[in-house]
């Protein structure tokens, strides 16, 4: 499928980002935006996302959009300056750096808050099995 | 048919129309716009609070700003047309030889991107009752 090098490796993985990003956008949108629809509709939903697989996910979502912002950059660079096309696999390795430090940050922030028992996450998660065993342990 | 140019002057002439050169330059503006707007909403609303912290309440008090009403509809507006048109050069690309597929899988994709753009704005600006003390 894809035999070049690390350009195309950086076009795959913007177009991948940008896919996985517009399917999240819609759910976040349909998700919160469901507070014209009802204390209690938007509670469940808000509930369901807090299931520990889905905020570990979250972190994934931080990192989709690092890349594609980091990367979306260096497209404009490329586009528009000529040392931009001169260096633009120097940039891509920029790009993933910047993209692991991103997610990193999101990772150090939102860990703790996901698996220490904390007052927030006691409560939040409390409704489902898995962190109330954890909880009650 | 997207563009695939290495320059402006590039995309200009490989521009089979001019609308297609309209929605090049805007996926670099709107891009640029995003990507201030997306991480400065990250910060502010996932790493300095958690986003368990958004409950209804917080939501619904959030809304009351219309400043924040404004900032969300540009992120939710400039988002999805950014996405759909990225989504529409990946569509024409994987049915390059397929014309009926390519119409059919466009329109539920439009048709259900667009209910939700609806539903978002209406979201907004649509005023939800505060929550009533002790309830």
């Amino acid at each position: 499928m894809y035999k070049g090098r690390e350009g195309q490796w950086a076009f795959f993985l913007h177009r991948l980002s940008g896919l996985a990003l517009l399917a999240y956008l819609l759910l976040h949108t349909f998700s919160i935006g469901s507070v014209m629809l009802g204390e209690k509709f938007y509670m469940t939903i808000h509930e369901i996302y807090g299931f520990v697989l889905f905020r570990l996910g979250l972190i994934g979502v931080a990192g989709a959009v690092a890349y594609h912002a980091f990367n979306g950059i260096r497209i404009i660079l490329i586009d528009f300056t000529d040392w931009g096309v001169k260096i633009q696999r120097q940039l891509w390795y920029g790009v993933l750096v910047l993209a692991v430090i991103a997610t990193a940050v999101a990772a150090v922030y939102n860990l703790p808050r996901i698996f220490d028992n904390d007052p927030l996450t006691m409560r939040q998660t409390s409704s489902n099995p898995v962190a109330l065993a954890k909880v009650v342990r | 048919m997207a563009i695939k140019a290495r320059s402006f002057r590039d995309a200009k002439a490989q521009a089979k129309s001019n609308p297609e050169l309209v929605w090049w330059v805007f996926m670099r503006l709107s891009g640029m716009a995003l990507v201030v707007l997306t991480m400065f909403h990250l910060f502010k609303n996932y790493i300095i609070v958690s986003e368990l912290e958004w409950d209804w309440a917080s939501v619904v008090g959030k809304y009351g700003e219309v400043t924040e009403r404004l900032y969300l509809l540009a992120l939710l507006t400039l988002g999805l047309t950014h996405g759909t048109n990225g989504l529409r050069y990946v569509i024409d690309d994987a049915t390059a030889k397929n014309p009926v597929a390519r119409f059919w899988i466009k329109s539920l994709a439009y048709s259900v991107i667009g209910v939700i753009l609806i539903f978002g704005i209406l979201a907004l600006f649509v005023n939800v009752p505060a929550p009533t003390p002790g309830q």
